[in-house]
């Protein structure tokens, strides 16, 4: 038995009620093995750093389980043949996550992903797509250096 | 520029990286350009162990689509 996280994303296209389904197949497959999910994650639909057969977004899921050597591979070769999904990847973490061990839970918690609310319709191209992070961390860096003028100034 | 002691200082000084994460966007974010390309460790100070888990995450991130290959925004 090992611990692994599987990333998926799918078409945002699909309704709520197909998400679940296109993710009850993977955790069928995962207790199918005698598997233990740990944790499913959805992060709903999230726009995609660059596009994937014509996708600007996509609906991002982290299962998080424990399962026998076996199970990544029979969940892999599922998802190559599945339409819906667009990207998968499993990965053993080299960090504990803080379910699993609850006793080691001094580390912080990650923010909250932001789930898009948006229902998605086809594709459409955006000219400028900067990143939210991106801008806030040019914002502070922007301030320390106002900080440092004002310093040398003194 | 790439001083010794210039190390751990600016906008890399204060950085927690106990825990490294491919999920983590705005962590990550902060060790590539804006071109998307992975930052230098002698640009950045940090260790040869963590430059090793940050470039592994970085390339994660950016098959999940979390991270561009190449960020072609600006002009």
């Amino acid at each position: 038995m090992k611990f692994y996280e599987t990333g998926l994303i799918f078409v945002p296209q699909l309704d709520e009620s197909e998400f679940d389904n296109e993710i009850k197949k993977v955790t069928d497959i995962i207790e199918s093995n005698s598997g233990n999910i740990e944790k499913v994650d959805r992060w709903g639909i999230r726009r995609l750093a660059y596009e994937i057969k014509k996708k600007t977004q996509g609906y991002y899921t982290f299962i998080y389980y424990t399962s026998p050597t076996e199970v990544p591979g029979k969940i892999e070769t599922m998802l190559r043949i599945n339409e819906n999904c667009l990207r998968f990847m499993t990965i053993v973490p080299d960090y504990k996550p803080e379910f699993e061990k609850p006793e080691k839970s001094e580390r912080e918690e990650r923010p909250a992903p932001q789930a898009a609310p948006e229902p998605a319709p086809e594709p459409e191209p955006k000219p400028t797509p900067i990143p939210q992070p991106e801008t806030e961390e040019e914002a502070e860096k922007k301030e320390e250096e106002m900080k440092g003028d004002e310093e040398e100034n003194l | 520029m790439f001083d010794k002691k210039a190390r751990k200082s600016g906008r890399f000084a204060d950085i927690k990286l106990d825990k490294i994460d491919y999920k983590d966007e705005r962590l990550i974010r902060k060790f590539i350009t804006e071109r998307g390309k992975i930052i230098p460790r002698r640009v950045t100070g940090v260790s040869a162990k963590t430059q090793r888990r940050l470039s592994r995450a970085i390339k994660r991130a950016r098959i999940m689509a979390l991270l561009p290959f190449v960020e072609e925004t600006f002009k």
